[in-house]
């Protein structure tokens, strides 16, 4: 009975190992919104690498919140590339395990990040609050869904979007700061990740408007039983969401994938790729994939972290983490 | 949660009629509520768009590899568990030594701590940053995020059902047939097998049952040791989380409608098992 | 095969349980180990097995010290007071187990296994009983079930631990006898644990009465009861008075306050005296015999006389009658220590 259980147990070790060494295989970290995008171009990018090295390549998918699988990799998930929401998730591999070097954002164009997207309203069809911009956010009667920033990457952009407008509008971090206060009482519920408060937003059917990615919004539109259920209002100024991306260096050089990874990367880049995410609701950089789908990005003025806050570190140390300004706003379920 | 009853009270034959309705009123109510209604839900959400729906989300490749996955680490977590269990039963019940206590409530220890602190203490103990880390990854041995770490917290979850089935059996029941059996000159191997094991049987298979039923309905533990790694690392209640916010309603309650069917097929077999245990003791010759 | 127990020791924790026991026993002796509840009888017993390992002392068969043999290896049969059957296998799978655990080249053909079991069954009269499971036999019959099974591996030493102990009156009795029956055709030694003194007193060649984890006295029934080594024993071993000797001339010889008259009260006589000292208190008809009780005023217990129902019939006692003590027989203690007549 005992060597069965260890012959079992051996093989199902040696199976798991066996499937790293067959083909070729990538494994690729992510975020939660990037489900769609990475399935279609995951395909894609495969057929183009075997017709260029007539390898069999295999990409695996991980996805859950930002933070939590930059969290993962730090802690032995084997990513060849990681595609995060923040450049401050990607820090944290450099910091905590040199995984990555300190330049990394550097090695690819615009700042690694091969696709935007921006904080956009998702509201009920008919738009029943008459909900424009980001002033009505604080209205009384206004129920606000958006995740929690300290869990939840997107949250973090909702969070600094609000903020950036405000400071813009009201002038000084002291009236952002009240804005943003007044804002989160508005919120009923913070769920731990993007998805799940679209989830909150669009099955349960919680809260008059939904902050979220834009490529979030336009994909419950889509898909999400919300065919003509919902309307995006895109508000007068955003923050621009860089979701960077890298490769690994110490997982790559290690399983000796680098050359593929860094393919793989680049293809994000290539007109295909540039299709490819603006079909799944991302922002292209590429001028003429973006003219083509004018219609579904609508221009708005967008800031980027940097003008506003000085960058990702500065933003995580002013506003998330202990003590920082969310903990003094928020206390949970005060109204 | 134990098979053993006790002998039936006659204090119920005495409590007056509208007592006894109205307290099978309020279980019943309670039942239906949050048993048979979310079971009912579970199978019409599951069913809601058809049964070739149903089928294609149950054959997905995805769902396939997760059925695999899952299958895979209880045939390893419970007979693993089922030594362990019956192990920590006989020293327990056989052996007077310092700190038997202790060892007991170490026993309970997995029902005590949340399972996601148990996942968490194995991203401690094996991840990259924790103790064991750096050796790991010298030698290659992928333990967390991969299937051993699954089998490993999906083990420590589970532990405690075999012992605690079988220690207040094993106490109940008494040493003196096995020590009958040492003075006819058994070993101690055959008298495990000729005596022990027949004896425990039908406890041990009700605690295998119920440990069994926990080791393929795990998510809190193996969510953390995970990856998330879809086709790989995900198990059966992980790809449903997956589906379901991939807005894929349908494709996780039909996924969750065969987790539904696993509980309700325990339930059975346990009830079985129970019904056959209770008719064992009521015969027993008297101890 | 004859028992050595030397200068046995053994506690259960910090609770002594033995405290200093030697003991021999002869080869094909019936011997009974007798006294109350947590005197250490069934432990002594068990350390004779084998399935207890005492701190202190020896065990020895025949000569052999077998102190730190396992009980598996020291062949000794074992009797328990719950039986012990084992209860998922048929009469005759019990008794053929330790026949059938046997190392393999120890174990005995089909055929020979058959006969041996068969023969032990006939000789525990359950022949017809072979294919039974324990569930559908009575207590008498589980019991005899246990003492075959222990037979069959052709024991040199059979222990029992209070064998009659969960049976009712009429089925102990029975089972009493046919057990020194059965001891008297096959003589093996055998120990025997128990705390009914009639049964004692019935079954075994001699007895050991023990007493907080020491012998008080090991003799044959006869001597215990006429020639008890200490007070305790002769309280064990039934009914007693307790009398000063001041009470009666005829202990006049021995007149320090301390020293007690022990007197049976089979042996005790109520004589009718108008300046006895005693006075009946109850005359209560128990079927064969007939016992009465008095008081005296020295004493706070009563004066406790039994007779058979022909003798009292005679003598004509009632209650309220003044009587004097008469004693045919008694023996006397100073304290714990005998006393020998002058």
């Amino acid at each position: 009975m005992r060597r069965t259980i260890a012959a079992v147990f051996a093989s199902a070790l040696f199976a798991l190992g066996g499937l790293a060494h067959a083909d070729t295989t990538l494994l690729n970290v992510s975020y939660d919104p990037t489900r769609e995008l990475y399935r279609e171009f995951n395909a894609a990018f495969a057929a183009e690498w075997k017709q260029q090295s007539g390898e069999d390549l295999k990409i695996n998918q991980s996805h859950g919140g930002s933070g939590k699988q930059s969290r993962s990799v730090i802690d032995g998930l084997e990513a060849d590339v990681v595609t995060l929401a923040l450049a401050y998730d990607i820090d944290a591999l450099h910091e905590h395990g040199d995984l990555v070097p300190a330049d990394w954002q550097k090695r690819l164009p615009d700042n690694s990040a091969p696709y935007t997207s921006t904080v956009v309203f998702l509201v009920r069809k008919g738009n029943p609050k008459g909900i424009k911009d980001w002033d009505d956010l604080v209205k009384p009667d206004v129920g606000v869904i958006t995740p929690n920033p300290k869990t939840s990457g997107g949250a973090r952009w909702n969070y600094l979007a609000a903020w950036g407008y405000a400071k813009k509008k009201y002038g000084g971090d002291a009236a952002a700061q009240e804005f943003v206060g007044k804002l989160l009482k508005n919120v009923p519920v913070l769920d731990t990740g993007a998805r799940g408060a679209t989830t909150t937003f669009v099955e349960r059917g919680q809260g008059d408007v939904l902050l979220a990615w834009e490529n979030e919004a336009l994909l419950a539109l889509a898909e999400g039983g919300g065919k003509g259920q919902f309307e995006i209002v895109v508000p007068s100024i955003s923050i621009l969401a860089e979701p960077p991306v890298t490769v690994v260096d110490k997982v790559v050089d290690k399983r000796g994938t680098r050359k593929v990874a860094e393919a793989y990367l680049k293809y994000l880049y290539s007109p295909q790729g540039q299709e490819i995410a603006a079909k799944n609701h991302y922002r292209p950089r590429d001028a003429a994939v973006a003219a083509k789908y004018a219609s579904t990005f609508p221009k708005v003025p967008l800031f980027t972290i940097d003008e506003v806050f000085g960058g990702w570190q500065n933003a995580q140390k002013t506003h998330f983490a202990d003590g920082g300004t969310f903990d003094k706003i928020y206390v949970p379920g005060a109204k | 949660m134990s098979a053993h009853l006790p002998r039936k009270s006659s204090v119920a034959l005495r409590d007056p009629r509208w007592l006894r309705w109205s307290l099978l009123a309020i279980a019943l109510a309670f039942v239906a509520l949050f048993l048979v209604l979310p079971l009912l839900a579970v199978f019409g959400y599951a069913f809601e768009k058809g049964l070739d729906v149903w089928r294609a989300a149950v054959v997905d490749e995805e769902a396939r590899a997760a059925i695999r996955l899952t299958l895979l680490v209880a045939a390893i977590a419970v007979p693993l568990n089922t030594v362990f269990g019956v192990a920590a039963a006989w020293l327990v019940t056989r052996y007077s030594f310092r700190g038997k206590g202790l060892l007991v409530s170490l026993i309970d220890l997995p029902f005590a701590v949340s399972p996601v602190i148990a996942g968490l203490i194995y991203v401690l103990l094996f991840g990259k940053q924790g103790w064991l880390g750096p050796w790991l990854a010298d030698h290659d041995v992928k333990i967390i995020f991969a299937v051993p770490g699954i089998v490993l917290a999906t083990t420590f979850v589970t532990f405690p059902f075999v012992a605690r089935e079988l220690i207040p059996l094993m106490q109940a029941q008494g040493g003196d047939e096995e020590r009958a059996a040492i003075t006819l000159g058994a070993s101690g191997w055959s008298m495990f097998w000729r005596v022990t094991l027949p004896k425990i049987g039908w406890g041990l298979l009700y605690g295998v049952i119920l440990c069994n039923a926990r080791a393929i309905g795990e998510f809190g533990a193996v969510s953390v040791v995970s990856g998330h790694i879809r086709g790989l690392t995900n198990t059966m209640p992980l790809h449903i989380e997956v589906l379901y916010n991939e807005y894929q309603r349908t494709a996780a309650f039909a996924v969750a409608s065969l987790l539904a069917l696993f509980a309700l097929l325990t339930l059975v077999l346990k009830q079985i098992v129970g019904w056959r245990m209770r008719r064992i003791a009521a015969t027993e010759p008297d101890a | 095969m004859s028992i050595d127990v030397a200068d046995i020791h053994y506690a259960y924790g910090s609770a002594p349980a033995l405290r200093g026991i030697d003991l021999s026993i002869e080869s094909g002796e019936l011997l009974a180990l007798l006294g109350p509840s947590g005197c250490g009888k069934t432990t002594l017993l068990r350390i004779v097995a084998g399935l207890e390992f005492p701190q202190r002392g020896r065990v020895a068969f025949n000569g052999r010290d077998v102190t730190d043999v396992s009980a598996r290896q020291r062949h000794v049969g074992f009797v328990f007071q719950h039986y012990a059957l084992f209860n998922h296998l048929s009469v005759f799978e019990n008794v053929a187990f330790g026949l059938r655990v046997r190392r393999w080249r120890l174990r005995p053909k089909r055929d020979e296994l058959q006969r041996k079991v068969r023969d032990l069954l006939d000789l525990v009269q359950l022949g017809d009983f072979a294919h039974r499971l324990p569930a559908q036999l009575s207590g008498g019959q589980r019991q005899r079930v246990a003492l075959a099974r222990a037979l069959a591996v052709e024991p040199e030493i059979l222990l029992l631990d209070e064998p009659f102990g969960a049976l009712d009156a009429r089925v102990r009795g029975d089972l009493r006898r046919w057990l020194r029956g059965l001891h008297d055709r096959i003589h093996v030694t055998s120990v025997f644990v128990t705390h009914d003194q009639e049964e004692a007193f019935e079954l075994a060649d001699r007895i050991a009465v023990m007493n907080q984890g020491r012998i008080e006295q090991l003799a044959d029934p006869q001597t215990l009861y006429t020639q008890p080594a200490s007070p305790f024993v002769c309280r064990f071993l039934g009914e007693v008075n307790e009398l000063p000797v001041a009470l009666h001339a005829r202990w006049s010889g021995h007149d320090e306050a301390d020293v007690t008259a022990f007197v049976r009260p089979h042996d005790l006589d109520f004589v009718p005296a108008a300046a006895g000292g005693a006075r009946i208190e109850s005359v209560r008809d128990l079927g064969p015999t007939v016992r009465i009780e008095a008081r005296h005023p020295a004493l706070s217990a009563p004066l406790v006389a039994i007779h058979e129902r022909g003798r009292f019939g005679g003598s004509g006692l009632a209650a309220g009658q003044a009587v004097a003590i008469e004693a045919r027989r008694w023996v006397l203690f100073r304290g714990e220590q005998a006393v020998t007549e002058a």
